[in-house]
């Protein structure tokens, strides 16, 4: 299993005055502190309009920044918008391609089609129709990065032959992955052969059941890029501490906001029924019937010892880490920078994971030089 | 006056493989050196499907990188084609490039001049100028309205939103157009945004009656933003080097490339069958036959001082014309046609340590003051 940070670039109330520009300069230093340390790779979400929750409305200019200061991690888009309203496909193909030149060929390219009402709304994209855009998109972005030349005559988009440019260094074309949340996501994940990205996963107990529908459905894939990228990956909670007690500390309020936040956020979804969102309206139920719900202490411990948060000291999130490595996931997806833990201590917890969780579980510590060395020697080839 | 460089990011055929990898590194390191020699700005356009002519279609990320790798030099977006993005997108990459440049983006919009462009992301002619209109009206009350809200022709952002984050620079980052077409200059100045000259080809005297259109119309300007961005930009295409003959020579044939493959480019929407009456004043270009586009022409804009091309003495000479037309700042069009990345690096240095400290010392009739935004009849309403 490989570890990779992801990040909502989150800060809760309260906020003071340059709060947004402190979220980026110091999720900056995080990801170049997780480059030395060797972390696989780093994600970003792609939200609009969710104070709080996230200010990463633009991750291809935050990634555009970031790889320019790390020389060996992977930036991940975790995930892009692909409903064309948010992001047309051609320019997602041509963001991606100067991406992966400007980074050295290091990009993952995820995508999805947005949870939330307000950024539905907000664009314009009628919810019904969000997963068949994500499909035209999927299915047309790794033909204009191959192809010379591209034309299209779909029922969201239509182009004339054009030649989609520049191209991606990754030949033939970066790894392809989709935000799963519910499970029939994950079995669409497999059929189109490209990576899962699990969201929302509770406790690493529920991921063995998606990861069985995902490896049943890739068997008969019919791969949308030119290439299957068979792997998983899964998202916790982490923050990683000396010791327990203090990590539970920085953790917990951090938790609460993402509990409350969460149900606000879905809350539109559980007054409604909305076709492909069913699945949304039981998660905002369940998570409105919490209230402003604040956890315990005690309640965190247990949470902790069913591997639901990966919280603790290094020896607890280990524990954690083996959860999710026993169940086959290749990824591990941190997020670190949760609610308003502080700069330092995500600092602590990339350290930490990095030092004293990552040797012991990563196998590819090896593997993953060896990679580096040869996107080095790629690069100095050219 | 102020001095910076303008990129199209230009590989002429015959392509080596790793040709697109090498003019985005190429040109970076071009800006890097800009940067150390105290050039004021760099800028970028955006071009989509131009094999040859731009491998620029994602200067959102490309500008990212250059953030990172830069201290002091300003980046610039000449321009950002408004109709091909979502207004909420660009209002939220402007600004995280913003927070990620330690504030030094210049934010130039524009509308697209070529028709490969306009079908291939299904614009009609006539809808561009209203299309950019609605986003430049819109995109700077984004910033400073909390929570926006817009009702128009082409985009509708209802229930009101947070466009978040929010840029560095305060009130908001300068705003700009690109201008060709004499019109363009009066719709820039009722709307106290600045012109990027983009009039290559136009005699100077015919430059200089567009500029006092301008300063005149700017004094009753209704401005979209919170600044009026009274300032004139003109591009100044040449090569500088040490060898003034031998310059010349490589000069020359890069100079008639350009000229025929751009005029080959934007006759295409004024010879569209269906074509929009703002874009006729493009015929002047379309009367060109590229194979007549030979040394005469060459004289011409050599004679007509539209290009510069020689030793530092060149330089000088054309950046003193349009300083006594009323410029305000000159951008160096330097990467075009098979000239050498060697080539533009020298000419980057020369021009920096001859001719920039001289270039600096000049004033200048514009800049940009505080000003109350004003409702504008043409505007989406919240």
């Amino acid at each position: 299993m490989e570890f990779a940070l992801q990040y909502e670039l989150q800060r809760s109330r309260p906020h003071y005055p340059g709060f947004q520009y402190d979220i980026y300069h110091q999720a900056t230093e995080q990801v170049k502190l997780a480059d030395r340390l060797g972390y696989h790779s780093v994600w970003t979400v792609e939200h609009h309009f969710l104070s709080e929750w996230s200010y990463s409305s633009a991750p291809e200019v935050w990634y555009g920044a970031l790889s320019q200061v790390t020389s060996r991690i992977r930036l991940g888009h975790g995930i892009c918008l692909l409903p064309i309203p948010f992001n047309h496909p051609v320019r997602v193909a041509e963001r991606i391609a100067v991406l992966d030149i400007m980074s050295n060929g290091r990009v993952e390219f995820g995508s999805g089609r947005s949870i939330t009402e307000q950024e539905l709304g907000g664009f314009q994209v009628n919810p019904e129709d969000s997963r068949a855009m994500w499909e035209e998109a999927v299915a047309a972005i790794p033909k204009m990065w191959m192809n010379e030349t591209f034309s299209h005559d779909g029922k969201f988009f239509k182009m004339p032959e054009r030649e989609v440019l520049p191209k991606p260094i990754q030949k033939p074309h970066p790894p392809m992955w989709v935000a799963a949340t519910q499970p029939v996501t994950w079995e669409i994940a497999g059929q189109k052969g490209i990576g899962a990205l699990g969201f929302g996963i509770s406790e690493p107990g529920l991921l063995d059941n998606l990861i069985a529908v995902y490896k049943k459905a890739i068997k008969d894939c019919e791969p949308v890029g030119a290439f299957v990228n068979d792997k998983t990956a899964a998202a916790t909670i982490c923050v990683c501490a000396p010791t327990r007690e203090e990590a539970k500390v920085v953790a917990k309020d951090a938790i609460d906001f993402t509990t409350r936040k969460a149900a606000e956020l879905f809350t539109p979804f559980a007054k409604q029924e909305v076709k492909g969102y069913e699945y949304y309206k039981k998660m905002a139920e369940q998570a409105v019937a919490l209230g402003d719900y604040r956890m315990s202490l005690a309640d965190l411990d247990k949470r902790i010892e069913k591997g639901a948060v990966m919280v603790g000291d290094p020896d607890d999130c280990l524990k954690v880490a083996k959860y999710y490595e026993s169940a086959g996931t290749d990824l591990l997806l941190m997020l670190v920078q949760v609610g308003a833990v502080p700069h330092e201590k995500v600092m602590q917890t990339i350290d930490l994971i990095g030092k004293h969780v990552m040797p012991k579980l990563s196998p590819s510590a090896k593997t993953f030089q060896m990679e580096a060395a040869a996107t080095a020697a790629a690069a100095g080839a050219r | 006056m102020k001095a910076g460089l303008i990129y199209e990011i230009e590989s002429v055929k015959p392509h080596a493989a790793d040709h697109e990898y090498r003019v985005f590194w190429e040109t970076m390191a071009q800006i890097e050196l800009a940067d150390r020699l105290g050039y004021d700005s760099v800028w970028t356009v955006e071009h989509h499907f131009l094999n040859e002519f731009s491998y620029c279609s994602a200067p959102e990320v490309f500008l990212a990188c250059v953030t990172q790798r830069t201290k002091q030099i300003r980046v610039g977006h000449g321009v950002v084609v408004l109709p091909f993005s979502h207004p909420v997108h660009v209002a939220e990459r402007i600004a995280l490039l913003d927070i990620m440049s330690n504030g030094r983006v210049e934010f130039g919009t524009g509308r697209a001049t070529t028709m490969d462009e306009l079908l291939g992301f299904g614009v009609r002619p006539e809808d561009t100028r209203p299309r950019w209109a609605e986003a430049v009206e819109a995109i700077p009350r984004m910033w400073r309205e909390d929570p926006f809200s817009m009702h128009g022709k082409y985009w509708t952002v209802d229930p009101p939103v947070s466009v978040i984050p929010k840029p560095l620079q305060k009130p908001h980052p300068p705003i700009w157009v690109a201008a060709t077409n004499p019109q363009t200059f009066e719709l820039a100045a009722e709307r106290g945004l600045g012109v990027l000259c983009f009039t290559l080809g136009v005699e100077l005297k015919d430059v200089a009656a567009r500029i006092q259109i301008y300063r005149d119309k700017i004094r009753h300007a209704h401005p979209v933003g919170q600044t009026i961005n009274n300032q004139v930009s003109m591009n100044i295409m040449g090569l500088i080097g040490d060898d003034p003959r031998e310059t010349e020579e490589i000069a020359r044939e890069a100079v008639l490339w350009y000229v025929r493959k751009g005029f080959e480019l934007v006759s295409s929407v004024a010879n569209a069958a269906r074509t929009d009456e703002s874009y006729k004043y493009l015929n002047t270009a379309a009367k060109f036959d590229p194979a007549q586009i030979t040394g005469d022409y060459y004289h011409f804009l050599k004679d007509g001082d539209l290009i510069a091309v020689g030793g530092a003495e060149q330089a000088l000479r054309v950046a003193r014309r349009y300083h006594e037309l009323g410029a305000d700042q000159v951008l160096f069009f330097l990467q075009y046609g098979r000239i050498p990345h060697d080539r533009i690096m020298r000419s980057i240095e020369i021009i920096g340590e001859k001719v920039l400290p001289e270039i600096r010392s000049w004033k200048t009739p514009g800049g940009i003051i505080a000003a109350e935004p004003a409702a504008r009849a043409d505007a989406a309403h919240a």
